[in-house]
């Protein structure tokens, strides 16, 4: 009790006192809590100073504050009472200045936001919710927020800015290195080639027309496994089992397909085209490259590319289209064999021509059946004749560029020139105005009728306001227009039944509020109230509170009509008993049955003689804890 | 099972017995549930297994309501045990009664021999067991010695058995069991085990004139029963999920229930920590919590249970 001079000021609530008072050591959140509900009631209390025996002088200053306490009595209530406004609509009290809400919250945990589930704190979930947590929204706030807001995005700008232009000279510097390997075994391989069509050369007079591709391709498969076999070790690993997901989903997906993927057919271009339409199928799709790592969409025209400049400058249209083709629509290599062979077809059958057709070749097979070529070629031969010589790197790079942003993230990109577009910028800024600086408080602070009571009575730490008058009303008043509000419709005569709602239900919170029990409702569990050990922020409810009238009074029975009323009202079932303990077991918490002994009834002279104190006292409250044993369950 | 409801005649005794419906028949029990869905609740102990109380077996209680059902569909009628089992064995005099004594001693007979024949092969399995190991062990150590005579287990058997019978029983049992044999049979046919009959009376002897008892009193909550139960529901006692019928959408022993029945009245007050209580409890079981009543001042004279109205309340977490 000694540290309740300290935390007065606390619930004042003024925050730059504490933060400065934390600053030494930041506070555990439950000391921070502890520190908060310090107060278990809305009372001042005035402790003796502490007695030390070996300071004889301490003794005197105890009895100097006794005697100074009890000549002069200082009054446990604040000045400055907090204010309640009756509300006979919703039969309640309310409360809605701030200090007095917070004061009855933090203080003995009384009454329930309107808007909350428990504690009032709608506000500080708006505020969240909008993104404005601290409390000072002014013009200056605002004006400072917009600023940094400018400043953090034009450093994310920055670095997004740096990251893109990091990522494009690194890929220069990968597509250099590759070509510099290519240099090394793209003439091994030609030669490689050209000796295999001497040999057959039987071949060589049959003019390149579509029909005789197949020929063609016969030749080319040979001289491919003669070219891979003794020289291009790395894309044997292009033929391992099919083991990825993507690999696996890249296979062909019937005997159709795998005919044409194996070039042991004729085929002409019709069937071709047929088979490498636009991907529509969800295999197709599937298929497709993942990534721009396994994209490699140059391969093909690029090699042709790099051939042709020699020989034939009228193919470079068709370089164009096989360029933008990829970009259109993506179709990894499966879709560029095709145009790479209507390329073939246009241009003489050269050494040129033969090296293309082998290439397509192997790709459609490598990249059809076993596409982990995709990822592993980068390091193979085949396709580093992609990157091959004489064209310069960096318009290649724009082209992964762009295939890089899609058309939506297009918008995003940045000239390296210029700061963020200006649009930008102000939607920011617009959507900053936007925002409410000051959001109104919808949320009052509800009392049920028996927590205003007791409050009100008990305490003396709220008064409570007349909806009409605006006067405060006085106690026995109170008492009297709580006991008719507590039945519904309300009641008007005076002569008030001893076991009425609110009679009943005061008795029993006033019983466990003055053992020091946080008493709240406990309606979302069925049950009359529930007990709190030091409030619902420290722990869970550890008891539901049943309430349960007794009329043990002899009046009760002295007559048959009020024999039965009060047997009737007496009555409950055990499959209501069963229904509600089950609810409270399931929710951990033990039932309590509240039995309180209902008086005979007083005539109102009676009742105004003995005052509240006199008719409270009347009533007896016993308790039951009940606790279901099931002998087969509960034997260890 | 088919062939046995054929011994079943409508209508069938429900005895009542210290304010509870009984039945004590097992093919009533399996009649009643698969033809009229009442279920029951069984609440003897297993004789097999006394010591456990979450399997029952012998007798089944019929709620009020259930045999109240009954009687009213003329499936069954009430006798009132007490009162039927008074009247025949006061009246049972001379030869009524020493047949009776008779019926009751031959009954007993059987059993004793029932129990007997049963006791008596089991321990000849047992000893033809311990023959065999016996034997096994001679083989054993006679193979030994002569590997080449090692014969096949079967045929064995039955010589050594047979053989090593007398001289085991004799070692075993000693005095106790020749005299048992010597003696045993003419003593059990002198001693009948005790029968203690579960019904006091043959079901073909009981009343035939069901009109003398009135219909059981059943509670307020009937009408939804009867209502639930000619939508074909089956319906079984609610007390451990805090509900009045506990409501299964086929067999108890097939389903889960689905609903929380709970009966009000039609113009009474239903305290709001009710509906919050069953709303909970319902949703926390996984079943709907059902509340329903009566219209009594409907104009329809239908049948039981037409003028019902049910709700179904779940609790919703918005």
């Amino acid at each position: 009790m000694a540290d309740t001079t300290q935390t007065a000021p606390v619930v004042e609530g003024d925050k730059p006192q504490i933060q400065q008072a934390i600053q030494p050591r930041p506070l555990s959140k439950f000391q921070q809590l502890n520190k908060l509900y310090a107060l278990p009631a809305p009372l001042r209390t005035f402790p003796l100073p502490t007695f030390v025996p070996h300071n004889p002088l301490s003794l005197f200053h105890i009895l100097y504050v006794w005697v100074s306490q009890t000549v002069k009595p200082q009054i446990s209530r604040f000045d400055h009472l907090y204010e309640g406004l009756f509300s006979p609509e919703t039969r309640s009290v309310h409360v809605t200045d701030v200090r007095s809400i917070r004061g009855l919250w933090e203080q003995g945990f009384y009454g329930k936001g309107t808007l909350s589930r428990s504690e009032p704190s709608w506000l500080d979930r708006e505020k969240t919710k909008r993104g404005n947590k601290g409390k000072s929204t002014s013009e200056d706030n605002t004006r400072k927020r917009r600023a940094e807001r400018q400043q953090t995005k034009w450093e994310r700008a920055r670095k997004e800015r740096e990251a893109i232009d990091e990522k494009l000279l690194e890929e220069a510097a990968a597509a250099v290195q590759q070509r510099e390997e290519l240099n090394h075994v793209v003439p091994v391989a030609s030669t490689l080639v050209e000796e295999v069509l001497d040999t057959v050369e039987v071949k060589e007079p049959i003019q390149m027309e579509s029909k005789s591709l197949a020929i063609v391709d016969e030749i080319l498969e040979q001289a491919l496994e003669r070219v891979e076999s003794p020289v291009l070790k790395p894309a044997k690993l292009g033929w391992a089992a099919p083991v990825g997901p993507l690999e696996l989903l890249s296979l062909p997906n019937s005997d159709d397909g795998l005919t044409v993927a194996c070039f042991t057919e004729d085929f002409d271009d019709k069937y071709v085209k047929r088979f490498f339409a636009a991907p529509v199928g969800p295999m197709e799709l599937l298929a497709l490259p993942n990534s721009l790592r396994s994209y490699e969409p140059p391969k093909l025209p690029q090699h042709t590319l790099s051939k042709l400049p020699d020989t034939n400058p009228t193919d470079f249209p068709f370089e164009h289209e096989s360029v933008t083709l990829p970009d259109v629509k993506i179709n990894g290599n499966g879709s560029i064999a095709p145009n790479a062979l209507g390329i073939n077809g246009h241009t003489q059958p050269d050494e040129i021509e033969v090296v293309g057709g082998s290439e397509t070749n192997e790709d459609t097979i490598d990249e059809s059946i076993h596409s982990d070529e995709t990822t592993e070629t980068n390091g193979t031969p085949a396709n580093g004749s992609t990157l091959a010589n004489s064209r310069p790197s960096t318009p290649k790079v724009k082209r992964q560029k762009s295939v890089r942003f899609s058309p939506t993230v297009e918008k995003n990109t940045f000239i390296q020139s210029e700061p963020p577009s200006p649009e930008r910028a102000v939607v920011a800024s617009t959507s900053v105005v936007e925002e409410p600086l000051e959001i109104k408080n919808q949320e009052h602070l509800q009392l049920t009728l028996e927590e205003a009571f007791f409050l009100s009575y008990a305490l003396g730490a709220i008064s409570i306001v007349d909806p009409e008058t605006k006067a405060p009303i006085p106690n026995q008043d109170l008492f009297y227009l709580l006991r008719k509000t507590s039945y519904f419709p309300p009641q008007l005569n005076p002569a008030l039944s001893p076991d009425d709602p609110f009679m009943m239900n005061y008795v029993v919170y006033h019983h466990y509020r003055s053992l020091g029990w946080v008493v709240r409702s406990g309606i979302k569990f069925s049950v009359d109230y529930m007990l709190y050990n030091r409030g619902p922020v420290f722990s869970h409810a550890e008891f539901g509170v049943l309430i349960l009238p007794s009329y043990s009074d002899p009046y009760w029975t002295s007559d048959p009509f009020l024999e039965k009323l009060s047997r009737e009202k007496q009555k409950r079932t055990w499959a209501w008993m069963s229904c509600i303990n089950r609810v409270i077991t399931q929710v951990k918490k033990t039932l309590i049955l509240t039995y309180v002994d209902v008086p005979k009834p007083l005539s109102v002279q009676e009742e105004q003689d003995l005052g509240i104190d006199g008719v409270l006292s009347r009533y007896k409250v016993r308790e039951i804890v009940m606790k279901r044993f099931a002998a087969n369950r509960m034997r260890d | 099972m088919v062939h046995s409801f054929e011994s079943i005649s409508e209508p069938i005794p429900i005895s009542l017995i210290s304010g509870k419906y009984m039945i004590f028949d097992i093919s009533v029990v399996t009649y009643l549930r698969r033809t009229h869905h009442i279920c029951g609740t069984l609440i003897g102990s297993i004789p097999q297994n006394p010591q456990q109380n979450i399997f029952s077996g012998l007798p089944m209680e019929l709620m009020p309501e259930e045999a109240k059902f009954l009687v009213q569909k003329e499936v069954a009628y009430i006798v009132d045990d007490l009162a039927w089992h008074k009247q025949r064995y006061d009246t049972l005099t001379g030869d009524d009664k020493k047949k009776y004594l008779e019926s009751l001693r031959s009954a007993g007979l059987k059993v004793r021999k029932a129990a007997q024949d049963n006791s008596k092969k089991r321990s000849e399995i047992a000893l033809s067991r311990i023959a065999t190991k016996k034997a096994k062990e001679k083989s054993s150590g006679e193979g030994s010695s002569g590997t080449l005579a090692d014969p096949p287990p079967n045929t064995s058997l039955d010589d050594t058995g047979s053989v090593a019978e007398d001289s085991t029983t004799d070692s075993l049992f000693g005095g106790e069991s020749t005299a048992s044999r010597a003696s045993g049979t003419p003593i059990s046919s002198d001693k009948p085990f005790p029968v203690t009959p579960t019904t006091s009376y043959a079901t073909s002897s009981l009343p035939q004139n069901p009109s003398h008892q009135p219909d059981p009193s059943v509670p307020l909550s009937y009408s939804l029963f009867a209502h639930l139960h000619a939508r074909d529901y089956y319906i079984m006692p609610g007390l451990r999920f805090g509900c009045d019928y506990n409501v299964y959408p086929g067999d108890p022993l097939r389903f889960h229930s689905h609903f929380l029945a709970t009966s009000f009245e039609w113009d009474q007050d239903i305290p709001m920590l009710d509906l919050i209580g069953g709303g909970r409890l319902g949703t926390a079981v996984k079943k709907g919590f059902l509340i329903g009543g009566e219209d009594t001042e409907a104009d329809t004279e239908g049948e039981w249970g037409d003028n019902v109205r049910t709700f179904c309340i779940e609790w919703g977490g918005m």
